[in-house]
């Protein structure tokens, strides 16, 4: 990308942003949404060309789609009076991405963000929504704090400072980028060494391609380990049939774990540390949250004891309940 | 400058618009956190910005052809909910003892 341009796109957005947060109506309110998405539709076009891509490729269209979508509900996020709508508008945001990783083959972790945000984390906000949700004032649909934004020209020009140098290391990607044979060779390599941990489904690939070989399928034995390719892109098995006889099997790229397998091979065998850790970070947010929750409890517990005329036991808490009312 | 561009080998589409797009939600996270005035509006910003990096790290996983990036996304996400967890408890804490939500109530962070 050249810079000029990328900084020329990236204020065209904090413009068509800054416009956006000042609430505006009517026909001022299209203006800026056509200038917001503009300047979006400008940097994503500078980012195709940077990448050097030629032709047309269904999948940068999706891929387009997804990104303006993601953006607009983004936008919707920060400028809705409403935080119920922040909320559902956030939930947009969160398909987008499920939708981004999909297409760049990450199917796991596609549908286990759409699990764990859409359906875990923002039912959370959905009920912190509810639980602290305040009456709305005279001055419409919202309470006054949602209305006006705080120092809009200042937040939107930090961001997209930061935005556009953000963008401009993208060029990197192109330049820091090694032939492709080689990183499909090294990562090939990576899936068939992984591929070596599952003899399972080695056995199953094999027995496979023996039935379509139109050899016996049954009752073979391993002869030797697999052995790749040095393109990666193959991998030869002997095997001994039940009659006796040698067969070299070749199992293509096609028989590789997918995605799920092959992430879930990696996060066991790469990172136990890590997951145990993420078990242990998660279980400290469970213990806080409980922790947090509680002196709400001690206090129904205190004034459960008052009321049926035993003494209170927790002076500390009684005197805040005190304060509160 | 431009033949030097094209001897180069082209890059993936896919990961520059990833990264396009990681930097986007992450900039407009940044500017409502900064310009809302919601404790919880406040708090979607900053989920915001996680989802900018879950994407920046499968972008950069694709562009490597490497699985760590997806494994990192696991871990975002693990710390996205004990975040979530933690901070919402605090809003309702919080919000219990002003009845409001407007983080313009605790500018002053001294018992009143």
């Amino acid at each position: 990308m050249i810079p000029p341009l990328l900084y020329a796109a990236s204020a065209i957005c904090a413009v068509g942003l800054f416009l956006l947060l000042r609430q505006p109506t009517g026909k001022a309110r299209l203006g800026a949404t056509i200038l917001g998405l503009a300047g979006l539709a400008w940097l994503l076009v500078q980012g195709v060309q940077a990448s050097g891509a030629l032709g047309f490729d269904p999948r940068v269209a999706i891929m387009s789609l997804t990104v303006a979508m993601a953006t607009a509900a983004a936008v919707r996020v920060i400028t809705t009076t409403r935080p119920v709508f922040a909320a559902l508008y956030f939930v947009l945001v969160v398909v987008a991405g499920a939708v981004a990783f999909l297409v760049m083959g990450a199917e796991f972790m596609a549908f286990s963000l759409i699990i764990v945000y859409a359906g875990a984390i923002l039912i959370t906000y959905m009920f912190v929504l509810m639980l602290a949700q305040q009456a709305p004032d005279a001055g419409g649909p919202s309470v006054a704090y949602d209305r006006v934004s705080r120092e809009p020209a200042a937040a939107v020009l930090c961001g997209f400072v930061l935005l556009a140098s953000l963008a401009s290391v993208v060029d990197d990607v192109r330049t820091t980028k090694q032939p492709a044979a080689m990183v499909e060779a090294r990562a090939n390599a990576a899936a068939w060494n992984r591929m070596r941990g599952m003899p399972e489904l080695v056995k199953e690939r094999i027995t496979v391609e023996l039935a379509a070989a139109g050899k016996d399928p049954m009752g073979w034995s391993p002869a030797g380990g697999l052995e790749v390719a040095q393109d990666g892109r193959t991998a030869m098995m002997p095997v001994t049939l039940a009659d006796g006889t040698r067969h070299e099997t070749v199992l293509r790229a096609s028989d590789l774990p997918v995605n799920s397998t092959s992430l879930g091979w990696e996060l066991v065998t790469s990172y136990p540390g890590s997951l145990e850790l993420a078990g242990v970070i998660l279980l400290m947010a469970m213990l806080g949250a409980v922790v947090l929750a509680r002196r709400q409890t001690d206090m129904a517990e205190d004034d459960r004891r008052a009321a049926a005329g035993l003494p209170r036991v927790n002076v500390e808490d009684a005197d805040l309940a005190g304060d509160r009312t | 400058m431009i033949s030097i561009d094209q001897q180069l080998p082209p890059g993936d589409p896919l990961v520059v618009l990833g990264l396009l797009a990681s930097a986007i939600l992450f900039a407009v996270g940044i500017v409502g956190f900064l310009s809302r005035r919601n404790m919880i509006t406040m708090f979607l910003c900053t989920e915001l910005m996680f989802q900018g990096a879950g994407l920046a790290m499968i972008s950069y996983g694709r562009q490597h052809m490497d699985l760590s990036g997806q494994v990192f996304v696991i871990f975002i996400l693990t710390v996205a909910a004990a975040e979530a967890a933690l901070a919402l408890g605090l809003v309702v804490l919080l919000y219990r003892r002003k009845e409001t939500l407007s983080a313009e109530a605790w500018k002053e962070l001294a018992e009143s």
